[in-house]
């Protein structure tokens, strides 16, 4: 394998902290690009502080969590409360491509740091601010979890059964969707900046980037006037669509039976030929119109069998099935491990551990499996051998208790 | 500012792929056979009219791009592509693992004319690997990637969504990796291929799962109306008098943000004498609370909801800053104030329909305004002449094109 990294040369500031936002940086730095995270001692990272710990341990330097979404990268400690951090920060965000950050609106200018200026130092660089629903507008400093974000977004309207209360797809639902568009947001600018040597300043709501997942409920309301309700598990496309439970405690199958052909080879799989021809569910129409029946008797056969299996069997049959895996299941995951999924990361203080890996696979490269900072550990690295500071200025610094 | 060319063969995994691309500025080609991309027969329909011009998704996601038609199964078909090929930046495909090669389309047969090309395959499990062959769908990816386990009632199946989100999650891994690559492109003149795969694209959401197994052999179990706060079962969606809300207990400093909530409740009389006032809520100490106390004050809470609105909570939280949001549906979301104020959804004309529609706009807003959604989604092979004509042939040569049935 090459040992060149597609990203490499791209220089990041980032003000990230928690979820989303060290997650979009943490796809720079996987392929090669210097991300450097600026954190404060006082105020750390909560993903710093975020169980499981090294030996169920807290501490800043034992959070699994914080490895995941932060390795390969720099860690420069600096208290920006500091008049004097400004002699670190303004150098680097004039070598840097793009500075980051996803505090709430208004932080960054208190530093002094909004756009406006950053430009006056680097009329090039490429400013992103990722907030829960953009910089402006009557709710852009609106506090809130995961959860309200999800059940604002539309997406806990869609997820649950139609006799029950909707809930949240999956916690934190928007962090997921973000930090992707982030990324690419970012990418694009460079290359709108490589054509036009200009940079420009990103404005990222959360709320807004997750809609684009939700284009097609919300183009059936435009177009159709039709409100997507609570649906279960069902498709229109399919019967039987659902998950259905197996032998053991909490093992599930979903199962997918979308053509003629697949119908009739689940019923012999799962051990009910004569479901095949059976009125009540020999056609789609019937199927459909029976569905809860054919729901409750699928639920019966699928509970005789062992869920790794049956997926097993009806996959070999052409039929669409996966287990529901868990946080163990994915662990052992025969694809997961051949594909290399989780890879190592760690950190100097704790050593190896694992996190998932990028979710894509470059043919020129593999991602880097690096450790992820320890806080501040790039502190003098940053200071000396990106900056040039002479061993007395970085001492001087230190003294004046910049780097807290 | 955009100038890259982008072929897109993708189905339903990987058009929002094609579609950022379109809407950042690149000319993109959806190539569809004869008779119109699969994907064009999934609902919902315009008018629940299922023909293949009125899928919605296809709609949703095909903004901005011109449409050829070209037959992949004839050789013909191939020699034309391998000539468009020739000139492009990205190829996208969702085709199953091989299936452009045994065309001899391959990321291989294709970068020996044009080796800075990048290719980009979108498939349910990958290129290789054990399940590599298998069949997935939304359902089954969002199963086996991990993210559904954790998502229900505790006393029923596990579920996803009502709108399939794997092939999404997975387009926008196809986009952050294809421009990574064509990045590079800009230093080593070379091309890549990228192998982007559904389960991974889900697997890339689980965050904890996998690590509270693995170091300290936890599962999370599925709640439903309720969520996990440590040991703690807390009540976080509520029924209100004309929908629902959102709102969790939440314990420490943070138990500032439900306090006006509370102030507000005190003020019209809620609960009884002293119920709500004998927490203090600028430092809840929710972990050494009983079973009861907890169930008591969610019971206070999920009368008072039953009373009010979604707005009315709403738009208390916003004067009063406290922590709730109403469960808003897409008819919501059209309307939403935020939204609006940023001018969030778009007008894209349907000229064809003598009709014109909103859809969602920019995922980010930029001071250089590089995303535009530029036109509606095309008709099958609503750009053959054009894009044809570009590529060297003439209007006789396309009309021999059609009929010999390439395009």
């Amino acid at each position: 394998m090459s040992s060149r990294y597609p990203l490499e040369g791209i220089k990041i500031l980032d003000f990230h902290w928690v979820g989303a936002g060290p997650w979009a940086t943490s796809f720079f730095a996987d392929f090669g690009a210097q991300v450097i995270r600026c954190e404060s001692g006082a105020a750390p990272d909560p993903f710093r502080v975020t169980p499981p710990f090294k030996d169920n341990k807290m501490g800043l330097n034992a959070s699994y969590m914080f490895n995941m979404l932060n390795s390969n990268k720099k860690s420069l400690q600096i208290n920006m409360k500091n008049p004097r951090a400004m002699e670190v920060i303004l150098p680097l965000l004039k070598e840097a491509d793009v500075v980051c950050e996803n505090m709430r609106p208004g932080a960054m200018e208190r530093w002094g740091l909004g756009y406006e200026k950053i430009k006056e130092i680097n009329p090039g660089i490429i400013m992103v601010s990722s907030c829960m629903q953009g910089q402006t507008g009557p709710r852009n400093t609106m506090s809130g979890f995961g959860l309200h974000l999800s059940a604002l977004g539309g997406w806990t309207s869609i997820t649950g059964w139609n006799d029950r209360l909707g809930i949240p797809p999956h916690q934190a639902y928007t962090d997921c969707i973000a930090p992707v568009y982030e990324v690419i947001a970012i990418l694009a600018a460079l290359e709108h900046r490589r054509l036009t040597g200009e940079g420009m300043y990103i404005d990222q709501s959360q709320l807004e980037s997750s809609m684009g997942l939700l284009a097609v409920p919300a183009l059936d309301y435009t177009v159709n006037g039709h409100i997507t309700e609570l649906n279960g598990n069902r498709d229109p496309k399919g019967a039987p669509h659902g998950v259905y439970p197996c032998a053991g405690e909490e093992r599930w199958i979903a199962i997918e039976v979308f053509t003629e052909e697949e119908w009739a080879a689940f019923t012999k799989v799962i051990g009910h030929p004569e479901w095949e021809k059976d009125p009540r569910f020999a056609t789609f129409i019937d199927r459909k119109r029976n569905e809860d029946e054919l729901d409750q008797l699928v639920a019966e056969a699928t509970a005789a069998f062992q869920a790794e299996s049956l997926m097993a069997d009806l996959q070999n049959a052409g039929v669409g099935a996966g287990v529901v895996e868990n946080g163990h299941d994915v662990l052992e995951d025969p694809h997961y491990k051949a594909r290399k999924f989780f890879i190592k990361t760690g950190n100097n203080e704790m050593g190896d551990a694992i996190r998932f890996g990028p979710a894509l696979k470059f043919r020129s490269c593999e991602p880097k499996e690096g450790y992820s900072p320890c806080i501040g550990e790039d502190t003098e690295y940053v200071c000396r051998e990106l900056l040039g500071m002479t061993e007395e200025q970085y001492k001087e610094l230190c003294d004046a208790e910049v780097f807290q | 500012m955009m100038n890259y060319k982008v072929l897109d063969l993708t189905d339903e995994k990987g058009q929002l792929a094609g579609q950022i691309y379109a809407n950042l500025g690149a000319e993109v080609i959806k190539v569809e056979p004869p008779s119109g991309d699969p994907s064009r027969r999934i609902g919902p329909f315009y008018e629940n009219d299922p023909k293949p011009e009125n899928s919605l998704p296809f709609w949703a996601f095909n903004t901005g791009k011109k449409s050829v038609t070209l037959d992949l199964t004839k050789e013909e078909g191939r020699e034309i592509f391998r000539k468009m090929a020739s000139e492009a930046d990205v190829i996208l495909e969702s085709f199953a693992p091989g299936c452009m090669a045994s065309m001899g389309l391959g990321y291989d047969d294709l970068k020996k004319q044009n080796k800075g090309l990048v290719m980009v395959s979108i498939t349910p499990y990958g290129q290789n690997g054990p399940y590599a062959g298998y069949k997935g769908d939304d359902l089954v990816l969002w199963a086996v990637g991990g993210v559904m386990y954790q998502c229900g009632y505790p006393d029923r199946a596990p579920m996803r969504l009502n709108t399939p989100q794997t092939f999404l999650h997975a387009s926008l891994q196809a986009v952050a990796g294809s421009l990574a690559a064509l990045y590079a492109r800009n230093t080593t003149g070379e091309g890549d291929y990228i192998d982007c795969s559904g389960m991974e694209a889900v697997g890339h959401l689980m965050m904890y799962e996998p690590l509270a197994w693995k170091y300290q052999h936890r599962l999370t179990t599925r709640l439903g109306a309720q969520s996990w706060r440590g040991t703690l079962k807390l009540r976080q969606v509520w029924k209100c008098a004309d929908g629902m809300v959102a709102m969790r207990l939440i314990g420490g400093r943070q138990s500032r943000t439900l306090k006006p909530l509370i102030d507000w409740m005190v003020e019209l009389g809620e609960g009884d004498e002293g119920d709500l006032l004998k927490y203090d809520w600028t430092n809840l100490d929710l972990y050494h609370m009983t079973e009861e106390e907890i169930a008591h004050i969610e019971e206070i809470w999920a009368a008072f909801f039953l009373k009010h609105t979604k707005k009315e909570l709403f738009d208390e939280a916003l004067k009063r800053h406290y922590d709730l949001t109403p469960v808003q549906n897409t008819k919501d979301l059209l309307s939403d104030d935020q939204l609006t104020s940023r001018d969030f959804w778009v007008q894209v004309e349907h000229e064809d329909l003598e009709k014109t529609f909103e859809y969602p706009g920019a995922p980010f807003k930029t001071t250089a305004n590089i995303w535009n959604v530029r036109s509606r989604a095309p008709h099958i092979g609503e750009h053959n002449e054009l894009v044809y004509e570009e590529l060297g042939y003439t209007p006789e040569e396309i009309a021999l094109l059609k009929e010999g049935g390439l395009i």
